[in-house]
């Protein structure tokens, strides 16, 4: 019989305690793992969401608020913007581009954007990649909409079929905008961002089921007799001729007149949160580490008192011809075993957490995560979660090696 | 050949009361079987621990095999005792997590020699089968638990552990202490055919006078080999 069989023999007397030990370390490794899973994929999906666009503008209220629903469609817009504001930033001379966004139905609790036809050619997400139709094509006519990925797939939706959207974008049982159905047309390519749980429709459509809302009961609306022009939208997304008039033209919304507005640059907004992020994300580091530090701390205990549990025995292997070496080697094999089995249970549970989280971080925070990828610091935990325990068992095999040595520690 | 030779040996532990226990001469034949006797406190596990160099002395000379065990290193010393020797313990001490054929094969484990010694006749589930049988094991307890056994069935899996390997020395101590008369009577006769059998030498240490009639060699430790000051 080898040691090692000898050494798991032995644990498996004292399964309680080994058991206990493998939970423990198997925790604070699901932690770690967990923790720096989510912010990464905080971080990734935040940065992949949008590129390409120079400023955000939308009415005066929190710079991260207006890029949270803008982009992420997280939280309600305080205040709208006027069209003619909208038309008059779209006619300055600097702007090259510009998508309206007008948020606040929803569909079964997606988010439905209303939006023009510029929001297919300018809206880039992330290594600059514009959106791809997968089937069908994008709107002409005001009760047509483009899906999402998910939309299309959690809701098994098809080109052709009709959908009723839902005023007002809680959960719960919202009022129905019942007088025009629009139908689908086109179904996007995923991205990996929230244009996946979005659905893209006319801002003319928009306009039209909020016109006649007080009537719902009156016949279906003739469209063509209407003026479908919307008279506010949530915001709008601006591409501009030269990056240099950026901070220039920031300025110029910011002391806009006409209303309260706000213009941000994504990409340091962004940073803003990030470092908001950060924060947290250190202080659960720490914590993690702490957790960390305790359940090693455990395992050193449980090997103490496993072998203080195991003199006799050790003391019977000793008379049997075992070298003190071979006593030490034993309990580091005990303290490897341990942290190698945490470190797989740890990564499974990780696992278990995430498959049940995945669906509640995405739609609470519209976090796109990737917890079952593993990537090189995961193994890199993992090599110095084990290298840890190894470690720690060398503090009781050394004693295990003295003890073994000692005079009187064996007798016939 | 001599498997156990004292000469002037002298032994004193550094213990409150200090204990020492000194042999002029005392030698032990190969094939010999011994009965070491003597009333408690007089130093029997002392001398024993001498034997296998457990314990060196402080004076003299104890040669094992024709080995001078002072002479060996402490690595040497474990080696030597795991290989030579075969022991059987007062308290049985069987490893609790080891099924009975585990718990015979363990000496194979850390002696090459006694594994050796098996795998150059057959394979070591062989040998402790065949221990098993000539010890009147069922065959069929080979793989439950030691703690399932009686004390008599203990003490049998203790005598299988020590013989495997064909150990040149058998030590007992007090190996009867736990027995009742009737297993008693068949554990010293199991052991001496036992040894019989490998012509192994036997130390069997006890104070238990009425099994001294099964050996031809007495040896009485008396309180004037040894002394404890008080």
């Amino acid at each position: 019989m080898s040691l090692l069989t000898l050494t798991l023999k032995s644990m498996v007397s004292r399964k309680l305690t080994s058991a206990l030990l493998i939970l423990s370390i198997s925790i604070s490794t699901m932690l770690f793992i967990g923790i720096q899973k989510i912010t990464d994929g905080a971080k990734k999906s935040f940065s992949h969401s949008l590129s390409g666009t120079d400023l955000i503008i939308g009415a005066r209220s929190g710079d991260i608020q207006l890029l949270m629903y803008t982009v992420f469609r997280q939280g309600k817009p305080v205040a709208n913007m006027s069209w003619e504001s909208v038309m008059e930033i779209k006619a300055n001379k600097n702007v090259q581009w510009l998508v309206p966004i007008s948020l606040g139905d929803s569909h079964k609790h997606f988010p439905v954007l209303g939006t023009n036809q510029a929001y297919f050619n300018h809206y880039r997400y992330g290594n600059k990649i514009n959106l791809k139709l997968a089937k069908g094509r994008p709107f002409n006519t005001p009760f047509e909409a483009v899906i999402g990925s998910q939309v299309a797939q959690k809701l098994n939706y098809s080109l052709g079929q009709n959908i009723h959207l839902s005023h007002g974008m809680s959960k719960g049982n919202l009022p129905v905008h019942q007088q025009h159905p629009f139908q689908i047309t086109g179904i996007l390519k995923p991205t990996g961002t929230p244009v996946d749980k979005t659905i893209h429709v006319p801002l003319e459509g928009i306009t039209a089921i909020h016109l006649n809302w007080n009537a719902q009961k009156t016949k279906a609306l003739n469209i063509d007799e209407l003026n479908l022009t919307p008279s506010s939208i949530t915001g709008c997304l601006v591409g501009l001729k030269s990056k240099f008039s950026i901070f220039s033209f920031q300025q110029t919304i910011t002391q806009w007149e006409k209303e309260p507005l706000m213009a941000i640059i994504p990409g340091v907004t962004l940073a803003n949160l990030w470092r908001n992020i950060s924060t947290i994300d250190t202080a659960f580091f720490i914590i993690t580490i702490g957790v960390t530090l305790i359940s090693f701390i455990g395992l050193l205990l449980g090997l103490f008192l496993s072998l203080q549990q195991r003199k006799n025995e050790l003391a019977i292997l000793r008379l049997m011809g075992a070298h003190p070496r071979q006593l030490s080697i034993m309990l580091l094999l005990e303290s490897t075993i341990i942290t190698v089995l945490s470190v797989i249970f740890g990564g499974i549970l990780t696992r278990i957490i995430g498959w049940f989280m995945h669906p509640i971080l995405e739609e609470r925070l519209g976090l796109i995560l990737n917890t079952y990828a593993i990537t090189g610091t995961d193994i890199y935990f993992s090599l110095s979660m084990v290298g840890c325990g190894i470690f720690i068992g060398f503090i009781p095999a050394v004693l295990a090696y003295k003890t073994g040595k000692k005079e009187g520690f064996i007798s016939i | 050949m001599h498997a156990i030779n004292v000469n002037h040996c002298f032994f004193q532990y550094n213990a409150t009361p200090p204990f020492s226990i000194a042999i002029d001469q005392l030698t032990i034949q190969a094939s010999q079987h011994l009965f070491l006797e003597g009333p408690s406190g007089c130093g029997k596990t002392t001398l024993l621990n001498l034997f296998t160099g457990i314990l060196l002395p402080k004076d003299g000379q104890i040669s094992v095999l024709g080995t001078d065990i002072a002479t060996l290193t402490n690595q040497q010393r474990d080696r030597f005792r795991a290989d030579h020797f075969g022991i059987i313990f007062q308290a049985f001490n069987l490893i609790p997590y080891l099924s009975i054929a585990e718990n015979i094969a363990l000496p194979c484990t850390f002696s090459s020699l006694k594994r050796e010694r098996v795998l150059s006749s057959h394979s070591i589930e062989a040998e402790v089968k065949g221990l098993c049988q000539e010890l009147n094991m069922d065959a069929t307890m080979l793989n439950r638990p030691v703690h399932e056994l009686s004390i008599g069935q203990q003490q049998r899996v203790a005598i299988a552990r020590a013989l495997i390997g064909q150990p040149d020395i058998i030590i007992a101590d007090e190996p009867t202490s736990a027995l009742d008369e009737a297993n008693k009577q068949a554990f010293i006769e199991t052991l001496l055919n036992e040894c019989r059998k490998r012509r192994s030498t036997l130390i069997f240490v006890s104070h238990d006078t009425s099994l001294k009639h099964y050996f031809n060699h007495i040896h009485t430790l008396s309180k004037e080999t040894s002394a404890c000051h008080y």
